[in-house]
């Protein structure tokens, strides 16, 4: 009895001592500073891929040569976990000084990221010396951080900046491609692609083999298509944008659907279908259903010619492969295509596609500036340059040098205005694409019908678009509720506070919201 | 009867240490709070102060404003909340005009998008009567804007043209340039996007474009507009010039070659 009294007390000191210590080390998280003077920042990310928290230490050392006060520490998250864990951390006010922005929303990135529009018509202060020096900061990124804007379209501020872009490439083993070909150089156009694709049938018939031409599964797919079927979108893009402002949002191709404008026979978008049918062909059978992981392995076992991937996949085919591997942009169709040129304005810039490694700057950092200097560090164009050498990724600071052997991985940065996808990827509550997903596989395949799904777009998807709608137009209507209270808390600042001014700004933005929400309301009805 | 169980002294020691090391936390600024989008701790914060300075008017929109933004959305919040922008009316002295201006404003936005269903004449009565009381005020104007949006989308009956008519009417009343802008946009709106009718609306992009758009990156959208609409009425120089600027504000936008060459298109 004594016995288990002591044995009662003993878990329960312990338990007390780990809650102490525990308590005691969020007590402390980042009030201890090392020394006096010394500011300790903290950096929170996903990025854990060979190479990544390495160029980090290397930029955190260069760092730290010009500033010895300035004590900066990664966090490195896995991926799959991170969405959860940055959203924990933020909401419970202990996320790292800089953290990065991997899928949070509008509300989260406004709530706790500071804005850095306001620093991004300056010059970046280490791109002294440079070709970029006197050129705003904003300016000094391929996208001119277009991607990072439309993270917060309400607010229209840019909270973050984004170190790397992704490129997706075809990879194709060489030695294959000229056993199969007689070639050794891969396609060298659009046409020239759907060809190898016959080439590599007709292979397979004269001996018997297994071969794909394109190692595909379903995210890698998706990237593919994200690419090449806005190439067929392109002319009706500048013809039949509402707003005639070159593009045309996924609630505004609702609109023109849902107004009766265009449908999945316009032109258009059923020739997106065609050439969506036409490349599926080349992929693995069943691709929808595998993952990267599949994708690679297909590759790698050389039981494909090629391998539809990400730049971020390059170092692993250098280093697993038996063969070389080439990389080829992904040949897309032009104005002179005999099959899908006709509606194609020409090959689609690639600078605003895939952002990665994006970095904010926490409201609630202790030293705001001394975070915001380091982003200015880290995207400078020579320390963007050694952390691509070590990375083996694509930096997005504009005139840094690719990373070793991988001068086919840099972004194509001039091109024609992307077209849209018709599928309504990421639009409102997903109703819309979750019935264009479910119901692809019947255009697909050698049987696949696209005429008959086009139909069934037509007749169904009206449907789907007006619950998507109502979704969006119901946020849009939230936004202009807090809009209200913007304007308010603004207008009740004392009279001389400088920040009293910005009511008119968030007043403005309401009225584009509000304008949005009563223009589409109707459609929302059969 | 049963002994009340006691605490450890273990767990009463670390209770009690954890008690000392406790803090209280500081007071936030409710303002800064809200401009944080953390809606909750300022209308905490707000409810507080208020309770302190109960005839501070300043503090009494505050939090009303609060309490249309706080979550949970309640239809007691919402009538907590008229109730102390009605009694804003009913103090205000003429020295606090601005007060009252908006607290006449946040009563109108309350009846045309906070309470459900929405109570359209009386947001319009609201609004009428902050432009007869207050005008030439900034809010005032700002209702010029929402009563157009009223009668051009929300209150029943009229046709498009007489929507072009009275919005133009306010259009002549109105001085802020923040208004006037979005009330050009609107006439714009009307004659583009529901008249199809270009050469009414270009004016009117210009004219809202030339007192100049402050939400970032909106300017350079409407100079793709302008540009649009000018390259189909045939007017290339304005396009042109429209095109240009955009490149030069976005020169790394994905679609500024495409306005390149466009600009270049005799």
């Amino acid at each position: 009895m004594k016995f288990s009294g002591l044995r009662r007390h003993l878990a329960l000191g312990m338990l007390a001592l780990i809650f102490g210590a525990a308590t005691w080390h969020v007590y402390s998280h980042r009030r201890a500073p090392a020394g006096a003077e010394t500011v300790e920042l903290y950096l929170g990310h996903w990025l854990l891929h060979t190479g990544m928290r390495e160029a980090f230490d290397a930029a955190i050392a260069g760092y730290r040569e010009l500033h010895p006060h300035v004590i900066i520490r990664q966090i490195p998250v896995p991926v799959r976990s991170y969405e959860a864990w940055a959203r924990t951390q933020l909401i419970g006010g202990t996320a790292p000084d800089i953290t990065g922005m991997l899928r949070l929303n509008e509300e989260l990135i406004s709530r706790h990221y500071l804005p850095l529009t306001p620093h991004l018509d300056r010059p970046n202060p280490y791109n002294r010396g440079t070709a970029l020096e006197g050129v705003p900061w904003r300016d000094t990124f391929v996208d001119g951080l277009t991607a990072m804007r439309n993270l917060t379209p309400t607010a229209g501020e840019v909270c973050g900046i984004s170190l790397q872009v992704n490129t997706q490439r075809l990879y194709y083993n060489r030695e294959l491609l000229r056993e199969v070909t007689g070639r050794d150089v891969p396609p060298a156009d659009f046409a020239g692609l759907l060809a190898f694709g016959r080439e590599v049938a007709a292979y397979n018939r004269r001996t018997g083999a297994n071969l794909v031409p394109i190692a595909g599964c379903g995210p890698y797919a998706q990237f593919m298509f994200d690419l090449l079927l806005p190439s067929q979108t392109q002319r009706l893009t500048l013809e039949a944008s509402p707003n005639r402002n070159l593009r045309i949002l996924p609630v505004e191709l609702a609109g023109l659907i849902l107004g009766g404008e265009i449908d999945y026979d316009t032109p258009a978008l059923r020739r997106s279908l065609e050439l969506l049918h036409d490349m599926a062909g080349l992929l693995t059978p069943g691709y929808r259903q595998l993952q990267r992981e599949d994708a690679i392995f297909t590759y790698l076992q050389q039981n494909s010619v090629m391998l539809y991937a990400g730049s971020w996949d390059y170092a692993v085919l250098r280093r697993d492969g038996i063969f070389t591997t080439g990389i080829l942009p992904m040949p897309m169709p032009a104005p002179d295509d005999p099959v899908y040129g006709a509606l194609t304005l020409g090959p689609v810039s690639e600078a605003a596609g895939n952002p990665e490694a994006m970095l904010g700057v926490l409201r609630s950092s202790r030293h705001p500036e001394v975070a915001l200097d380091f982003l200015h560090y880290l995207s400078s164009q020579p320390v963007a340059a050694e952390f691509s050498r070590i990375s083996h990724r694509v930096s997005s600071v504009i005139g840094t040098p690719l990373p070793p052997a991988g001068d086919r991985l840099a972004p194509r940065l001039e091109g024609e205005l992307p077209g849209f996808t018709p599928d309504f990827r990421w639009f409102a509550a997903g109703s819309s694409s979750n019935f264009f997903q479910r119901h692809l596989h019947g255009a697909l395949g050698p049987r696949g019908d696209v005429a008959a799904f086009a139909a069934q777009l037509n007749a169904e998807m009206p449907r789907h678009l007006r619950q998507d709608l109502a979704w969006h137009l119901q946020q849009i209507r939230r936004d202009v509720q807090r809009l209200d209270g913007l304007v308010a808390f603004h207008l009740t600042l004392p009279d001389d506070d400088p920040r009293r001014s910005a009511w008119t700004r968030h007043a403005e933005t309401q009225h584009v919201r509000q304008l949005e929400n009563l223009h589409y309301r109707p459609l929302t009805e059969p | 009867m049963l002994p009340a169980p006691g605490i450890p002294p273990l767990l009463r020691f670390t209770l009690l240490l954890l008690l000392l090391l406790a803090r209280p936390l500081p007071a936030a600024d409710p303002w800064q709070a809200a401009l944080n989008l953390d809606y909750n701790t300022a209308a905490t914060e707000f409810e507080r102060r208020l309770a302190d300075d109960p005839d501070n008017l300043r503090l009494t929109n505050a939090r009303a404003s609060s309490l249309l933004v706080q979550q949970p959305r309640t239809a007691a919040n919402l009538e907590t909340a008229r109730g102390l922008l009605e009694s804003v009316l009913a103090r205000a002295t003429a020295g606090e005009r601005e007060q009252r201006a908006l607290a006449l404003y946040l009563l109108a936005r309350l009846d045309h998008e906070h309470v459900a269903p929405p109570r359209l004449e009386a947001a319009r009565s609201r609004y009428e009567q902050l432009r007869r009381e207050h005008s030439g005020h900034p809010l005032a104007d700002q209702a010029a804007v929402h009563l157009a949006l009223l009668l051009i989308f929300q209150l029943p009956g009229g046709t498009p043209e007489q929507a072009v008519a009275a919005v133009t009417a306010l259009l002549a009343e109105c001085t802020s340039p923040a208004a006037r802008r979005e009330l050009h946009h609107l006439l714009a709106h009307i004659h583009w996007r529901v008249l199809r009718d270009a050469a009414a609306a270009l004016p009117h992009y210009l004219a809202g474009r030339a007192i100049g758009f402050e939400t970032p990156y909106r300017n350079s959208e409407l100079d793709l507009t302008i540009a649009g609409l000018a390259a189909g009425l045939g007017r290339h120089e304005l396009a042109s010039r429209h095109y240009l600027a955009f490149v030069e504000a976005n020169p790394r936008d994905a679609r500024a070659p495409t306005a390149r060459r466009l600009a270049a298109r005799p």
